[in-house]
């Protein structure tokens, strides 16, 4: 044998060994990036511990209070400010993605002048600066400077004005598409100037609105969401809320009732309803003087019940409502969105007024605030002034602009476009190349609200100070900060020789040292630097009194509204077009149309049929101003003859997420209107103005069904009739609801529900009322016999419960979730193939007939139930129950099987289908304690677990178990209202404990398949009131 | 030998028509297997941009997490079966119309089975992770869910596996000896090996025979154990449509009934093109349809019982999906269904007809393109349509797992073609078991 083995050990183990190491050598994975370590750290800075900063919104005017959350020295995530008086903690998809346009790949990262090809060359801050300097000195006697801003507030608003005071040539205007004029100008014609109108939602019994979108986009969505909420539980109170809007709004589909009534016959309805009211003696208590006003005013409209009934409105619903607001105690009546487009915003608005003042609102529900100057019509002020440049009277040396994309809100036959194209140095002060951007001769950089100071005051004394949270990513400037060199250049002197202001900073403490007093100043300074403002002597509520000086209405101009219309609307996540350049609100389905990547025109089924199209098709719309082209949505929520287009797409600009989407509807609006236009338009169009069109383009949306079909009971409701007999045998299992399918009367199956219904009322009454056998029974249920042991759960058991009776289905818990767990984006196309990869849906049912819509929003992420039917079929172990209560995820045991996803009876899993990549900088958001998933693994709702281990982490370094409250996951941190609560199941006393046995109470599913999910919804409250 | 009819088969015979399809390949052998080669190409280069992008490029979404490859899996595991059926279950049964058909079946098991264990593989998220699903010692004592129906399939499957290539290289054995008797060169080099040292002796007939029934016996459980095992993939799931205990003998049925169709559609060219018309005669042929025709009822039923039962049970999710089944988005699949393996085999009790081979051969591809469908209703629809309306979804097929599955084909008749080409596919020992023990020929004696 020895002879015939040539081969020994010795070489044996030489060759194995080579080879393995050529063959691992060959197979090395790339080497992963290399961590350097700080040299020195800063002192502030600890590694892996997050630090917040104080701050404020500045998406919209409302003025959130937000706190962002920075990891080594890099912003990764904004939320509420829950100290905040406006919004306590609550923050839209807007405020929370105004993160991603700070990490835009597309933004401007240092100055830049146009080249003589035409293109944008970089340049130096100092030169650029001199030439705008030289430019403002060098301006001809015979010419002028047009300063375009957004609207601005505190030091910058100051600032402007002083900079506008020292160089008389520049004229500054201010402007935004969703703007607060139409209530100001009407306040002001009703109550006198000085003096603007606010509301509060939570104090009235009855809401009456007419158009204004509160809950999504009007005013102060955020607050307005928070207050309504409050009354939509029982135990408060429960408002009534009624709606009239042409089309399903967030705020109609949140509504006990919503009008669908034609675009533009707000106005009516209001006449109509305060000739009711004044015929009703609402306005007996006022004074005589006071009546005699609204009663001339009265005789100056059309109020007619002919005119309403046109409209769409039936006079029986405004008989009611009338009963209704001239029973309640507290009521309130707003308008504006789809009413304050047109000719009759302003009358609107001012109906309103006298509405609130008729039903003596004032005061309590709608507040009077002081304002700094008289209102103004600042669209009607930009065009005007346009108008003149462009005909010649005034003429034009150079334009800033800055915050307000004029290149995109106006079309392209305004002379707000015209004057931006023929004035010869046009300057940007912009963030992103936008549209406006695209007119620039020079564009310099811009600071995000991340990396620049700013104050500003939200509501009487509530002061909103904006520190910067990081530093500037590129060479930018904030606005505050490049006026003031600017000004300087051109030889203006900031501050004094002792305190000199030399930056935007020191200009705002500087005007904040004189509003609060320069005693203590430098401590309190930091105080309210860390708080994120000062408002220790906040009047949120507070309301000036005034009587009312109403002198007759704004005329209408005649308004033919006849044939087509289109109505144009705000949507949360385009917003006025700014949300565009967004990823994550592009692919966040719209929560009504549920639509993603794009703009629609929504008809009813009628109107298309009217012009031959079908769902499915590309829609040409064609007004004497433009047209454009969307894809359909047939909708049986909108009303007759009318066309409804969202607002905040169709950029040319704007960056790569925003450039190409949708359509931007404000090409069909009449450039030379008059009037405030805050949110919308009707413009009438021709004949065979909307055609279909051949276009591959497609509608994509996630849902895969507008309905919950019978029996299922996902999303319940209860009447408030029957909630007290529910209320009051609240014990386990007492509680019987058919789910209020009832009226439910989809694919003709109503025999089948009504057989269900009574079944189960069976079970409830019969004697052996077997409560877990009743699958739509409320309120906490035993659970049922099981066929194997329970997992034990020896200290925490976590759990949330959505109170589905304050969710308005604004999705700002998706953007939240989005943020938090470096979720990613993957495009229109793969949206369309079912591979969006949200944690988190908002599942949107319509129930109930087609004019009154019983919309149902759920919420749907992981249930982490305690009989996970993924957790068993995972031949890995890759996820499995811990004795958290977890249904945890290891992504690194995953091979893919994806078993569990079709396992999960609430298909709340995703899988990676491709490895997502985000483009630098976009990477810098990334939340540094998740996971970023690669390809071909599962992945779900976590219950924020890093949230989870930093709270336990917190709580043992202190020797305690986590306390109640202390844990917020993303979504329930950012939701408006409040309506998500996390916690520990096993903590009796723990709220998302209580709400679990609350007898609203009820999980998905469990009561069919025994998934024992750790979530509980809790049904909506509807009121169901019919006696007015 | 000499006086023996044409007609007749003698050992003589059945050694000559037999061995001949062994001899070396003409142009139209390498013609097929260049197209089933260049099919196969396609798989592995759709299989490499999978690999390479994601498991995205298949048309795979949310909620439909399973569709094409498991479809094939279900498929080609349904095909091996009937294989097994008809040489271990039939063997032991001592059905004799099995004994020229069983060769090919039994080839066509184990291909199919090596085809159907690729598509776990392929559709794997992470392919390249694919051994944690065995139970392996690490030092990380990571360890396999022994609960998950996933597991029970790796060892069902592999089990599988072992057991048909042994029991079909133990049948080869004589065979092989034969060829190698009558070879030369690389053949005899390659016979030789692979015979075993067989002498035919009588020792080695006797353990060969005890052997052989061994592994058919072992194999039999396998025909029921390894289907109802790839059938609890779903039915032990909670998905409307899945979780239903008629999916064993319902799915066992059904293989039986796909794979008999797949006999058909092999054999009959090979028939033709080898010239076994003696060998497999139309008697054969009518035995299968009347088979098929047997399963097809089966089936029919399972169809049926499934639609009662959701309509009885009252239970609104079973209801809605099969509702869904028939009338929804992917209604035309579930007809097709219907149409192929419900109303084609209709045809068979009619005896013209089930002795018509083209027809048979025609009927035999409409069964297999519903048994494909079948499982894809079952897969895709269930998943397309469960408990939450809002998640509900529909399938879009994509050219990169059409790619894989066509390619999956391409595989399957490669090997075959190189299996024909090498080694007897009709059982020269049990072919001659049939004949009567030629006598000695006085004239032939010396």
């Amino acid at each position: 044998m020895a002879e015939r083995t040539k081969f020994n050990r010795r070489d044996f183990l030489k060759i194995v060994g080579a080879t393995t190491g050529v063959a691992a050598a060959g197979c090395a994975q790339e080497l992963p990036e290399k961590i350097v370590g700080y040299v020195v750290q800063p002192n502030e800075v600890i590694p892996g511990v997050a630090t917040w900063y104080a701050g404020s919104c500045n998406e919209c005017a409302a003025g959130c209070g937000v706190l962002v959350r920075t990891r080594e020295g890099r912003a990764v995530k904004i939320e509420g400010n829950p100290n905040h008086p406006v919004n306590k903690g609550g923050i839209c998809s807007l405020g929370q993605s105004s993160i991603q346009s700070h990490y835009d790949p597309d933004r401007v990262r240092e100055p830049l002048t146009r080249s003589l090809q035409g293109s944008f060359k970089p340049a130096k801050w100092a030169e650029s600066l001199d030439a705008v300097a030289t430019s403002i000195k060098n301006c001809p006697a015979d010419k002028e400077i047009l300063f375009l801003t957004g609207p601005l507030s505190g030091s910058a608003a100051a600032l402007v004005k002083e900079f506008v005071g020292a160089n008389p040539k520049v004229t500054h205007l201010e402007y935004e598409l969703f703007n607060r004029d139409t209530v100001n100008l009407a306040a002001e014609h009703v109550f006198g100037s000085g003096v603007t109108t606010h509301f509060d939602f939570s104090k009235a019994d009855v809401v009456a609105s007419f158009g204004a979108d509160y809950l999504e986009t009007w005013l102060s969505p955020v607050e307005f969401s928070r207050q309504w909420a409050t009354r939509r539980k029982p135990e408060n109170g429960l408002s009534y809320t009624i709606h009239f809007e042409p089309r399903l709004s967030l705020t109609a589909a949140n509504s006990d009732k919503w009008v669908k009534c034609s675009p533009g016959s707000e106005v009516l309805g209001l006449a109509a309803l305060l000739r009711r009211l004044v015929s009703g003696g609402a306005a007996k208590n006022l004074s005589g003087e006071e009546r005699s006003r609204v009663e001339s005013g009265l005789a100056a409209v059309n109020s007619s019940d002919d005119a309403l009934y046109k409209s769409g409105i039936a006079p029986r619903v405004m008989n009611e409502l009338a009963a209704r607001l001239l029973k309640a105690k507290r009521s309130l009546v707003v308008a504006g969105g789809s009413s304050s487009g047109g000719a009759g915003a302003i009358q609107a608005a001012e109906l309103t007024n006298l509405i609130n003042v008729v039903l003596g609102n004032v005061g309590s529900t709608v507040i009077l605030r002081e304002t700094s100057g008289p209102a103004v019509d600042s669209y009607s002020k930009l065009v005007g002034y346009c108008d003149a440049v462009k005909s010649g009277q005034k003429k034009l040396a150079l334009a800033i602009v800055s915050g307000v994309n004029a290149g995109y809100l106006f079309g392209e036959m305004s002379s707000v476009r015209a004057v931006l194209g023929t004035t010869t140095e046009v300057v940007a002060i912009a963030t992103q190349l936008d549209e406006t951007a695209q007119y620039a001769t020079t564009v310099l950089p811009l600071s995000t609200a991340l990396e620049s100071w700013g104050d500003g005051e939200s509501a009487p004394g509530v002061f909103n100070l904006n520190q910067p949270s990081m530093q500037p990513l590129y060479e930018t400037q904030s606005l505050g900060d490049t006026i003031i060199a600017i000004a300087q250049k051109v030889g203006q002197k900031f501050g004094s020789e002792s305190e000199p202001i030399r930056s935007f900073h020191d200009y705002i403490k500087s005007a904040w040292k004189k509003r609060t007093g320069s005693s203590d100043f430098d401590k309190r300074w930091l105080e309210y630097v860390e708080k994120g403002g000062d408002w220790s002597e906040q009047k949120v509520s507070a309301s000036v009194s005034r009587s009312v000086a109403f002198a007759g209405f704004t005329p209408v101009a005649a308004n033919a509204v006849e044939g087509l219309k289109i109505v144009t609307f705000a949507t949360g996540g385009g917003f006025d077009g700014r949300g565009a350049n967004r990823a994550w609100l592009q692919e966040i389905p719209h929560p009504i149309a549920n639509a993603v990547w794009g703009s629609w025109v929504e008809m009813s089924h009628e109107t298309a049929l009217a012009h031959g199209l079908a769902a499915g098709d590309v829609a040409q719309v064609r007004s004497s101003f433009g047209a454009v082209q969307a894809p359909v949505y047939i909708s049986k929520h909108v009303a007759p003859n009318t066309l409804a287009i969202p607002l905040g797409q169709g950029h040319t600009a704007y960056g790569r997420y925003a450039q190409g989407v949708g359509i931007n509807p404000i090409a069909l609006l009449d450039p030379a209107a008059s009037g405030p236009r805050a949110f919308s338009v009707n413009a009438i169009a021709g004949d065979g103005a909307v055609r279909a069109v051949v276009s591959a383009e497609k509608l994509v949306t996630t849902l895969g069904s507008d309905y919950q079909e019978e029996r299922r009971g996902i999303v319940r409701r209860v009447g408030l009739s029957a909630s007290a007999a529910l209320m009051s045998a609240s014990h386990v299992g007492d509680a019987h609801v058919p789910s209020g399918f009832e009226d439910h009367a989809h694919h003709g199956k109503t025999a089948a529900t009504a057989a269900v219904a009574h079944e189960s009322a069976k079970h409830a009454g019969g004697k052996h009322a077997a409560k877990h056998n009743d699958p739509l029974a409320l309120g906490p249920q035993e659970m049922p016999p099981q066929m194997y042991k329970q997992m034990e759960h020896p200290l925490y058991h976590w759990g949330m419960s959505i109170d589905l009776a304050s969710c308005t289905g604004c999705a700002s818990c998706v953007t939240a979730c989005y943020a938090e767990n470096n979720i990613a984006i993957v495009g229109k196309d793969l949206v369309n193939r079912g591979r969006e990869m949200a944690w988190i849906r908002i599942e949107r049912y319509f129930d109930g007939p087609d004019d009154q819509p019983v919309v149902g929003f759920l919420p749907m992420f992981c249930q982490h139930c305690a009989n996970a039917p993924c957790e068993p079929v995972c031949p890995v172990f890759a996820t499995y129950h811990n004795e958290e209560g977890l249904n945890t995820m290891v992504y690194n045991r995953c091979v893919g099987t994806r078993y569990c996803s079709n396992n999960c009876s609430y298909k709340v899993r995703r899988f990676n289908w491709f490895h997502y990549k985000w483009p630098e900088p976009l990477t810098w958001q990334l939340n540094p304690d998740v996971t970023v998933r690669e390809v071909g693994i599962m992945e779900k709702c976590s219950f924020c677990v890093q949230r989870i281990a930093e709270a336990k982490n917190n709580a043992k370094n202190e020797g305690r178990t986590v306390r109640d409250g202390e844990i917020k996951t993303a979504c329930s941190a950012a939701c408006p209202t409040q309506a998500m609560t996390f916690g520990n199941l096993l903590d009796t006393e723990s709220q998302v404990a209580k709400n679990a046995n609350e007898w609203r109470a009820y999980k998905v599913l469990d009561q069919y398949i025994n998934t024992q999910p750790a979530v509980s919804y809790l049904a909506r409250v509807t009121n169901d009131t019919t006696e007015a | 030998m000499a006086e023996s009819s044409e007609s007749e088969l003698t050992f003589e015979k059945v050694d000559e028509v037999i061995l001949k399809t062994l001899e070396p390949p003409k142009i139209g052998w390498y013609l097929l297997i260049l197209s089933t080669a260049s099919v196969l190409l396609i798989g592995a280069f759709s299989w490499r941009n999978q690999i390479l992008n994601g498991i995205g490029l298949a048309g795979k979404n949310h909620p439909i997490s399973w569709a094409v490859f498991i479809t094939d899996f279900v498929f080609w595991v349904g095909i091996a079966h009937s294989g097994t059926l008809i040489s271990a279950v039939l063997f032991l049964f001592r059905a004799k119309w099995r004994v020229p058909i069983y060769r090919l079946s039994e080839a066509m098991t184990v291909f199919a089975v090596a085809t159907a264990g690729l598509f776990p593989l392929v559709h794997l998220g992470r392919p390249w992770n694919f051994y944690w699903l065995l139970p392996y010692p690490n030092q990380r004592y990571l360890w396999v869910n022994f609960r998950s129906p996933l597991l029970w399939d790796v060892f069902a499957v592999s089990t599988y596996l072992t057991i048909s290539v042994l029991f079909f290289i133990t049948g080869l054995i004589p065979d092989i000896a034969a060829a190698r008797d009558r070879s030369t060169g690389f053949r005899k080099l390659l016979y030789s090996v692979c015979a075993l040292g067989w002498r035919g002796s009588n020792n080695q007939w006797r353990h060969y025979m005890a052997a052989y029934g061994f592994f058919a016996a072992l194999a039999t459980p396998l025909v029921l154990s390894v289907h109802s095992v790839v059938s609890w993939d779903f039915a032990m799931s909670i998905v409307p449509g899945w979780h239903t205990t008629i999916f064993p003998p319902y799915f066992v049925a059904g293989a039986i009934f796909s794979g008999l169709a797949m006999v058909i559609t092999i054999s009959i060219p090979m028939r033709k093109v080898f010239h076994l018309e003696q060998i497999l005669t139309l008697w054969h042929y009518e035995k299968m349809a009347q088979l098929i025709l047997f399963t097809s009822g089966i089936v029919t039923l399972a169809y049926g019982t499934e639609f009662f039962i959701a309509w009885y049970s009252q239970n609104p999710f079973e209801q809605s999906q099969f509702y869904y089944r028939a009338f929804g988005d992917l209604k035309w699949f579930f007809w097709g269904m219907v149409f192929c393996n419900c109303v084609v085999p209709l045809t068979m009790w009619k005896k013209a007809l089930r002795t018509n081979l083209t027809w048979l051969f025609i009927a035999s591809i409409f069964i297999n393109i519903g048994m494909w469908l079948e499982r894809f209703n079952i897969i895709v629809q269930s998943l397309a349509h469960e408990y939450l309306p809002g998640a509900w979804g529909t399938y879009v097929f994509t050219w990169n797992e059409l790619g894989i599955t066509i390619g999956s084909f391409g595989w399957f008749f490669t090997l075959f073609c190189i299996f024909i080409k090498f080694f007897p596919s009709v059982s020269l020992t049990e072919v001659k078991e049939t004949l009567p023990i030629p006598r000695r020929h006085p004239e032939g004696a010396h």
